[in-house]
């Protein structure tokens, strides 16, 4: 049965689509993350070992592919695990809805906290949703194209607010390295790991793909160009913030903040906010997408449009009761967050990846 | 929300239920013509009964023993004199060239087809049905005593506007001519300027009553076949009872009818007609209007000129990125207005604020309902421009420019920067060069508005992603709506919101799968010695 009729391209799918998912919300927290275990050292986290595990993730990931060429993780578990595997696929889904409601949470507190601190939250987290369902209905197609049209708009504001930015650094703040030794790099590094992990959402999508030659290709490009994008971030806010990096919620906006132009352009933090409205409802709809696609996989549905609805519901009241306030998000992001990322992100893959290979399940062979 | 838009699909799709069919005028059984000239007379004298305008002429054609013949054609759609000189008058006289040949009862009929009739085009038919539709589209039908066969002879001729320089796109450097109503004029406009047999036309005939020719145009083995069958296939489909204007047709066969986006071009210029076939595209000449369809249609397409193509490729360039940017401000300038003026004041340099405040002091409405009033007057003062006589036409004008520009700023009703704004954005949606692409953007700016007074630039930017995900989603006719954008393609990107040099643009738009994508050889490009032999001379001269 096949839920999912249109085809993407890898350079779509692949490449695009999972800077997208992971540079959205990243580049936002994960320099405060960082900084606060880190300090300032928070670039090697982001650049070296997020992008070896990155790389780690991307390899089970193809190698399950691989073995299961027209199968999504929601399926391909079932055929290595047996009735475990529906076990293992109905955990995916809700961690991809998890997922998804903590990052509609951590746009909502954004904007609340940073523009309109009177309007409700729910207002944010509804017409979010509902950005996410259309899209979300309109099929893989649709957001992959909206992202490919995006695409060079987030890279461009990103890329201007690092430009702009550079007459306030003093990149001396990142010396001297590493003062502390190894230890509060590896500690740093479980965040930006957990977020470089999430390209597990390829694992979904790759069914989908129509020229599968180079999808290992740009995965791998992919975790290298989040890590580079990542470790710019890390290095402006370090540079142009210092210490201060990491009491801050959104580092990466107060950079924004610090920008003047000529002494007449200032605050060009709307530039930020442009990036992130765009950014996050891709990254939401991917999300919302791969969670419904899972759900109608995992009950055997012939189209996955009836469960968008319901599952909008169930991310609406879980994001607004997810976290009291934004600062244990915050929290919840550096200390929870990781550990249980790790488990979907490359345990469960890794596990599965295991047992395939011992029980021989699954062609061996390449996809022509 | 879904659910509400899917009821409202509901009621339109239910107007027209199974049982309440339009009544379809054609006879449902053939009825031959009889060898008997006065029976088939009846017959069409009752078919024509109280049509004032159809023509009959019943005369003696002139052999040994006379011959009855009857002539019939509609008043005003045929060519009176040639009827005259070259079918009455030819079988009225004898005519001595034939001395040899005696023409009876028998072979009267093919003497007279193969010998007398002097016109261009003559066909025979046998079925009444036929006569009819024949005599209806404006060509004499001619019947002869004993003979259950009618001789049609194409001496059409109606009255028509004659070629002019179209008016809802004018161009400063360009053809002049447009198209006109009559549809074989304009087929002439198209065959003139791409002369080859691959260029194909078929004729359709839509509408049950109005019997509206229409021509689907495209030139084979460079239009996709696929898209081609899918026109034809959906033109087919349509049952209305009149088609008067090609915007009948363009809702019968888009992709989504509920869309606020053209996905169907127009145009009033065969030169543009004639890029888009080249390009692999599809035309719809509509018999009886200028306006003619394009089809599979691209964003970028709304946002282009003809002139774009005849001006250097740096000025066509200029202007095309020009478009992008007004069409932005047309879309989104006084909801930027409302988002920074009510959400983020500290957006603005200080001094343009205290300015801005200023001037706002004795305003008593909030940024929001000014806009918004503005806007609306605008629209009034549009929609009264352009369906006035030309003369009050300019007094609307005066009296726009008057009200808005001077009393309603001197009455402290509105602010002198909102008038700005209204007119700057007046002014960028007027730069839209398509009407249809302009329409879009002046109704999404409403909404637009609502977003920025409730939400700032935040609500703004869910309006542009929710119509980034709407286009996204739309197709014209299985083509991506925003290639070549979105999808990515970087050799159509030559000629999307910018355009390279002709010599550059070796491929055809990929986007339409075309069979043959290949427009011009590689390596055009010219440089001062095109010619190697001259440059040797223009050396040895030095």
């Amino acid at each position: 049965m096949v839920l999912e009729k249109g085809k993407v391209s890898s350079r779509q799918g692949v490449l695009l689509l999972t800077f997208t998912v992971v540079v959205s919300t990243a580049v936002l927290t994960v320099p405060a993350i960082t900084a606060a275990a880190a300090g300032r050292d928070g670039w090697i986290c982001t650049l070296v070992v997020a992008t070896v595990y990155g790389l780690l993730t991307a390899l089970v990931i193809i190698k399950l592919w691989q073995r299961f060429p027209n199968k999504t993780i929601i399926e391909y578990s079932q055929i290595i695990a047996g009735p475990l595997g529906k076990v293992v696929g109905a955990a995916y889904i809700l961690w991809f809805i998890h997922i998804n409601s903590v990052v509609v949470r951590e746009f909502g507190d954004f904007i609340l906290t940073s523009f309109m601190p009177e309007t409700p939250l729910i207002a944010f987290i509804i017409i979010l949703l509902i950005l996410g369902a259309w899209a979300t209905k309109s099929g893989l197609e649709v957001i992959c194209r909206a992202n490919e049209f995006i695409f060079p708009l987030f890279t461009l504001s990103i890329a201007g607010v690092f430009l702009l930015a550079m007459q306030e650094a003093d990149f001396s703040n990142l010396l001297p390295v590493m003062e502390n030794g190894i230890k509060p790099i590896l500690r740093g590094s479980w965040a930006p790991m957990a977020w470089r992990g999430e390209i597990i959402v390829v694992s979904m999508l790759l069914p989908y793909v129509d020229d599968s030659d180079n999808i290992g290709k740009y995965l791998a490009y992919s975790v290298i160009i989040i890590g580079i994008i990542l470790t710019f971030a890390t290095v402006f806010t370090t540079a142009v913030i210092g210490e201060l990096t990491k009491y801050l919620s959104f580092p990466f906006f107060e950079l924004a903040r610090c920008i003047t132009i000529g002494r007449f352009i200032e605050r060009v933090e709307a530039l930020v906010l442009v990036m992130w409205v765009a950014g996050v409802t891709i990254k939401v709809a991917t999300f919302f997408y791969i969670a419904s696609l899972g759900t109608g996989q995992l009950l055997g549905l012939s189209d996955y449009r009836p469960v968008v609805l319901p599952l909008g519901l169930l991310l609406g009241v879980w994001s607004l009761e997810l976290f009291e306030s934004s600062i244990q998000s915050i929290q919840w992001l550096t200390e929870v967050f990781p550990f249980y990322a790790f488990v979907f992100e490359l345990g469960i893959p890794l596990v599965l990846l295991i047992i395939a290979v011992l029980t021989k399940k699954g062609g061996q062979q390449k996809s022509e | 929300m879904f659910g509400f838009i899917n009821k409202i699909k509901n009621i339109f799709s239910r107007q027209v239920s199974e049982n309440e069919d339009v009544k379809i005028e054609k006879s449902s059984e053939k009825v031959l013509l009889s060898s008997n000239l006065d029976e088939n007379i009846k017959h069409l004298r009752s078919v024509f009964d109280r049509c004032n305008d159809v023509a009959m002429r019943s005369f003696q054609i002139n052999a040994e023993e006379p011959i009855d013949g009857f002539l019939i054609y509609i008043d005003g759609m045929i060519d009176e004199k040639l009827t005259a000189t070259n079918v009455l008058r030819s079988l009225q006289l004898n005519p001595a060239i034939l001395k040899g040949q005696e023409i009876n009862r028998s072979n009267v009929f093919n003497i007279i087809k193969d010998s007398f009739l002097s016109t261009t085009e003559v066909r025979i038919v046998n079925d009444m049905t036929k006569v009819v539709e024949n005599i209806l589209s404006g060509q004499a039908v001619l019947l002869i005593e004993g003979t259950p066969q009618a001789i049609v002879s194409s001496v059409r001729q109606m009255e028509d506007r004659s070629v002019e320089e179209p008016q809802s796109e004018p161009l400063v450097r360009g053809p002049r001519d447009g198209f006109v109503e009559s549809l074989r004029t304009n087929t002439t406009l198209i065959r003139r300027r791409l002369k080859t047999s691959r260029l194909k036309m078929e004729i359709f005939k839509v509408g049950t009553l109005s019997r509206t020719d229409v021509a689907v145009i495209y030139i084979d083995g460079i239009a996709n076949n696929k898209i081609v069958d899918e026109v034809k296939r959906r033109i087919k489909r349509i049952e209305i009872d009149g088609v008067l204007e090609s915007s009948y047709l363009e809702e019968f066969i888009e992709d989504d009818p509920s869309s606020i986006f053209p996905q169907v071009n127009t145009t009033e210029r065969p030169d543009r007609m004639c890029a888009c076939l080249l390009e692999g595209r599809v035309g719809i000449l509509v018999d009886n209007t200028p306006i003619c369809l394009i089809v599979p249609a691209t964003f970028p397409q709304f946002l282009q000129s003809p002139e774009d193509y005849y001006n250097r490729f740096p000025y066509a360039t200029f202007t095309r990125i020009l478009r992008f940017v007004t069409m932005h401000i047309a879309l989104l300038l006084p909801s930027a207005y409302i988002a920074v003026l009510t959400f983020h004041q500290e957006m603005l340099p200080t001094p343009l604020l205290i300015s801005i405040a200023g001037q706002r002091e004795g305003v008593p409405f909030p940024a929001f309902l000014e806009a918004i009033m503005m806007e609306m007057v605008f629209e009034f003062l549009r929609e009264a421009g352009v369906r006035l006589p030309r003369p009050i036409g300019q007094a609307v004008s005066i009296v726009g420019a008057l009200v808005i520009g001077q009393a309603a700023v001197s009455a402290g009703l509105v602010s002198s920067a909102m008038v700005m704004v209204v007119s700057l954005t007046a002014i960028a949606s007027f730069t839209i060069p398509t009407i249809s692409g302009s329409y879009a953007v002046r109704i999404l700016r409403f909404p637009m508005m609502v977003l920025a007074a409730s939400f700032g630039l935040f609500g703004i930017m869910v309006g542009l992603m929710a119509i980034l995900i709407h286009v996204c989603a739309l197709r014209s006719f299985g083509v991506p709506y925003i290639t070549p954008l979105a999808p990515f393609s970087s050799s159509d990107f030559k000629d999307s919101f910018i355009r390279m040099p002709w010599w550059a643009m070796i491929r055809r738009p990929k986007f339409m799968g075309l069979q043959d994508s290949k427009r011009q050889k590689l390596g055009q490009k010219p440089g001062p010695s095109q010619n190697k032999n001259d440059d040797k001379g223009g050396k040895s001269g030095a």
